[in-house]
């Protein structure tokens, strides 16, 4: 048998097809904006040191588009992911530090169960190009732990329900140019790597679709059910990354639960990957800026700002609305009570992201003004080239309803002229907004109540105290006599050997060797 | 002859160096290097040959009926061009930081001695030898685990000789009770034991017994604690424990015991390479829990090493072709990578009395060049490409699912989320502020820095050269093939 694995490893290939292409210009635009952006807002003497890391980070988070085999997936997503641990604890604080460890934690997880996934798929296909290990996946003999490996993995990229308190932590100590990279870029390649490794449009075995579509509906609504009670701007951001999140599985959930329906959940996928993208990174550059802006900018910027959030609740003629389009018909086209329902409650999860997006433009409004940090030698300068890097964002934002290159994509725009269609993409905001406003108004103590009480980082946040306290450093172990303070388990085992360290026991050996040799001998 | 040479040059060095005496420091200084880089140009020599399928052999008849032979294959050339080349490294590192200590001829000796059994381990054409040359290593390293002359040393020394000669006892046994059953065993890839294969009660027992003796020096969870404790010698012994020399020595033997002396196939079907493949992934687990709350940098780097050597243990005891190229390969690789940790840690608490991973804060920006080679090391060792160990994790993981053993795939990828654990502390602490001003640019002394800069480059060029005939990886492949007859890497 000739097993090619060995010889394969050694390189690693690259491609140029729909996928990498339309991944790699939305990576390179939002990772080259925010390299700006961080390079005209982070203050000079700091501006080594967070490049060192934003760098390879951008260099990792683009090459992955490109990536064709598994080893280079990898590589990219390494090199992306792990630089990105400086990004998270540039400001240097407590805070951040606790957020990169966790942010660490995450990171190197998903990666060791990428890796499973890559080298039992490997294993499976003789080969390493992802093509092969994607084709490999549904009749692989461990086909079941492959597949959950997968979604385990990139689900903790997206900020899957469970992992969803990473996002936020992440995004709320890293600088604005950063934290957009992060959440326009980083998370999208969870999307990337589901699109290259899960066979949608192809026969899987029953169950992955509604366990997909599940875990999506999960994240979409109990994502945004935690940001609501979250308390900054960028914690709430980061929680609607989640959520939309959530969104994505569910199209991809529908795709695998029927395969009419895979075109369309990759199409989703796709366009829910770009607008996302744009939009949030916009938003988090938006942040920035009204958080530095005083008087008449600051109230326009906020203006301003209300495009993203709109595209995010999917309101007609942005780009959120064409990725919207595409995920109805992922849902639709799929047969099955799940995929359905899931469709029924796509217009309640707009509700809950437009919550979201009212609560974010509450807490933004209530932040004060940053004057200080940011700027060089106090000039406004800098300032004006960050909101001009802002406003090519939104420009993109805004064109992108536009400027889609699927066919389809027309359609989706003639459709928002549709009045049934206007008004499903209508009534979600409104009913948030009403919601919002009902709230505010009769139950206003219970909201202020239970604002908070989910602090950034949920449960992710928790466990990194956790385990960090159990991983500080056993302090001074004693080294007289050999003996180590250690406790529990290791303690049992390190006891457990000590007799070996008895010269009777060398002794009683050498006994033992003499005789069976002189027995041999005789 | 001259697969004899690289047991004989670095004997002739040893002697050299006794006679010498320790005045002499440049002739000592001189003989050392030549012939630690006349060593590693035979070894390559004869890798070259290798390579092109002619295998080197030689036999000496030490008593009538008792021959020592030696044979130049591609698996121990692996195993001897690790310890030759990296000699000599480690040579220049020690002529840094042992310039002012004591009894400096005793220790360049021995530690040539070290070399040459190490070699010979490497080289022998079946058991006996590799026994004995093994014993010779135990004996050869003893006077520099105890250098110091101090009681933590002594007390760590004599831990030493306990394990190490109760693990040469019961290889011995071994390797007695073998000769007994089966006369002499060459190492044959694919096993040689096959008219022997129904007395598999006593074949079982003898495999025991062998694998224990490999497994002391491989440090088995159980029998490791000598590693730990033997971390007071000077960092050169330390990279030679750790890295160049010893503990490579077991795991070779374990290599050597399965693909060559019982063969996957009969090791599988007797039932012995589960439970060895079971002690060594709890090793793995064992070593990496225990790095993670370890304060002092060389007992954090020891625990890790422990882990790690299961790796090859495992990887061959999975009994699966690609598997046991990893393993095969990780010997190569883990050596380059744990040098240059050790190395790095040798330099931190000669230079600077950094001895604690609590006291590293930002000695990055006080040792960059150190740091990043250490960097360059930790993120080979957590298995993250380009870097050389995710080389050989791959096909070690890659080879378990092949082989149906899914679980060893989760334990290789859960391990190295651990080396992450136990090895971003180093990095973390490296770059953050320092809590008092620390003066910048303070490396060490040349002769200490640039085997770091070159072990730790290596670690990542051996990675980016995966690819290419000759290197650890394709070189594994080769080495490893014979064993399984009807498995090709190419």
């Amino acid at each position: 048998m000739v097993d090619g694995l060995v010889r394969a490893i050694g390189s690693g290939a690259f491609l140029a097809d729909d996928l990498a292409v339309t991944f790699g210009v939305l990576f390179s635009a939002i990772w080259g904006i925010s390299a700006l952006y961080a390079l005209v807002t982070v203050p000079s003497d700091e501006r080594g040191r967070l490049f060192a890391y934003f760098v390879p980070a951008a260099v990792g988070g683009i090459g992955v588009a490109f990536a064709a085999d598994a080893v280079s997936f990898y590589l990219c997503f390494a090199l992306m992911a792990l630089p990105s641990w400086g990004l998270v604890t540039h400001p240097r604080t407590a805070e951040a530090h606790r957020a990169g460890t966790a942010y660490l934690g995450v990171t190197v997880l998903g990666e060791a169960l990428l890796l499973a996934a890559l080298m039992l798929l490997a294993a499976e296909a003789k080969s390493i190009h992802l093509a092969e290990l994607r084709g490999a996946l549904a009749a692989a003999e461990h086909a079941g732990v492959a597949f959950a490996l997968v979604v385990a993995a990139f689900g903790l990229k997206l900020g899957a329900i469970g992992a969803s308190g990473a996002l936020p932590l992440t995004y709320g100590t890293a600088p604005a140019g950063a934290a957009s990279a992060l959440a326009g870029a980083t998370v999208k390649v969870g999307v990337l790597g589901l699109l290259r490794l899960l066979p949608l449009g192809e026969v899987v075995p029953d169950g992955w679709g509604a366990a997909v579509i599940v875990l999506g509906l999960l994240t979409a609504f109990g994502a945004a059910a935690l940001g609501v009670l979250t308390t900054t701007p960028k914690a709430v951001l980061g929680y609607s990354s989640a959520s939309q999140m959530g969104l994505v599985l569910i199209g991809i959930g529908a795709g695998l639960a029927d395969p009419a329906a895979g075109s369309w959940a990759i199409a989703a996928a796709v366009a829910y990957s770009v607008h996302h993208g744009l939009a949030k990174a916009t938003l988090f550059l938006g942040e920035d800026v009204v958080r530095h802006a005083t008087g008449h900018f600051r109230r326009l910027a906020l203006a301003a700002l209300v495009l993203p959030a709109l595209a995010l609740v999917g309101a007609p003629l942005t780009s959120g609305f064409v990725a919207k389009y595409a995920l109805k018909h992922a849902v639709h086209d799929a047969a099955g009570a799940l995929p359905h329902l899931a469709g029924t409650l796509l217009s309640w999860a707009a509700v809950g992201t437009a919550l979201l997006m009212l609560r974010f433009f509450v807490l933004l409004m209530q932040e004060p003004v940053d004057q200080g940090a940011g700027t060089v030698g106090g000039a406004a300068a800098p300032r004006r080239a960050a909101a001009v890097l802002w406003a090519s964002m939104l420009a993109l934002v805004a064109g992108a309803a536009w400027l889609w290159p699927a066919g389809w994509a027309a359609d989706a725009a003639h459709s928002a002229f549709d009045p049934t269609s206007l008004f499903a993409a209508t009534w979600p905001g409104l009913v948030a907004l009403a919601a919002a406003l009902l709230a505010r108004r009769l139950a206003r103590g219970a909201v202020r109540l239970r604002e908070g009480i989910v602090p950034p980082g949920d449960l992710v946040a928790g466990a990194t105290r956790v385990v960090s306290a159990w991983l500080a450093p056993v302090p001074a172990p004693v080294i007289a006599g050999g003996r180590t303070r250690a406790t529990g388990l290791p303690r049992m085992l390190l006891e457990a050997e000590g007799f070996w360290t008895v010269w009777a026991v060398a002794a009683g050996v050498f006994v033992v060797v003499a005789v069976v040799l002189v027995l041999v001998a005789a | 002859m001259t697969v004899w040479l690289p047991v004989l040059l670095p004997v002739l060095v040893g002697v050299t160096t006794f006679l010498l005496g320790e005045t002499r420091e440049r002739l000592r200084v001189l003989v050392n290097l030549a012939g630690a880089v006349l060593s590693s140009g035979v070894v390559i020599a004869l890798v070259v040959r290798a390579y092109d399928g002619a295998v080197a052999g030689s036999s000496v008849e030490m008593l009538p009926g008792l021959a020592l032979s030696l044979e130049a294959d591609l698996l121990g050339l692996l195993f001897s061009a690790v310890a030759t080349v990296l000699w000599a490294v480690t040579l220049v590192y020690a002529f840094g930081y042992m310039a002012h200590a004591e009894n400096r001829a005793r220790f360049f000796g021995f530690f040539a001695l070290c070399i040459a059994s190490a070699n010979g381990v490497a080289l022998s054409a079946d058991l006996l030898g590799l026994f004995v040359f093994y014993e010779l290593l135990t004996l050869a390293t003893y006077p520099l685990v105890v250098h110091s002359g101090t009681d933590e040393a002594l007390v760590a020394g004599r831990r030493y000789l306990y394990y190490a000669l109760s693990g040469g006892a019961a290889l011995l046994l071994g390797v007695v009770w073998l000769y007994a059953i089966a006369g002499t065993v060459p190492f044959t890839p694919g096993g040689a034991l096959g008219a022997v294969a129904g007395r598999t009660g006593e074949l079982r027992a003898i495999f025991a017994l062998l694998a224990g003796g490999f497994g002391v020096k491989a440090a088995l969870v159980g029998l490791h604690r000598w590693l730990p404790g033997a971390m007071v010698a000077p960092a050169p012994v330390s990279a030679l424990l750790h890295a160049v020399a010893v503990v490579k020595a077991g795991a070779f033997g374990m290599v050597r015991l399965v693909n060559e002396v019982y063969g996957p196939e009969l090791a599988t079907s007797l039932g012995v390479a589960q439970p060895l493949a079971a002690i060594a992934a709890i090793t793995i687990l064992f070593g990496s829990i225990v790095a993670l709350r370890q304060d002092d940098i060389k007992r954090r780097l020891a625990y890790s090493t422990i882990a790690q050597l299961s790796y090859i243990t495992l990887g061959v005891a999975l009994c699966s072709p690609l598997a046991a190229v990893g393993a095969v390969a990780h010997l190569a690789h883990h050596a380059v990578m744990k040098i240059t940790m050790f190395f790095s840690a040798g330099s931190l608490a000669e230079t600077h009395h950094i001895k604690r991973l609590s006291a590293l804060d930002g000695v990055g920006h006080l040792m960059p060049a150190t740091m990043a080679s250490f960097a360059a090391a930790s993120f080979g060792l957590a298995g993250i490409p380009p870097f050389a160990g995710f080389f050989s994790k791959w096909p070690l993981g890659a080879g378990a699912a092949e082989s149906g053993q899914v679980w060893a795939t989760l334990l290789f990828v859960t391990s190295g989320a651990l080396a992450v654990g136990y090895l971003a502390p180093f990095l973390v602490r490296a770059v953050r502020p320092a809590a008092a001003a620390r003066e910048p640019g303070a490396e060490s002394d040349p002769r200490m820095l640039w085997p770091i800069v070159i072990v730790g480059a290596l670690s990542l060029v051996l990675g980016l050269l995966a690819g290419v005939p000759g290197s650890p990886l394709d070189w594994a492949a080769r080495a490893v093939a014979p064993s399984y007859a009807g498995w090709s890497p190419w």
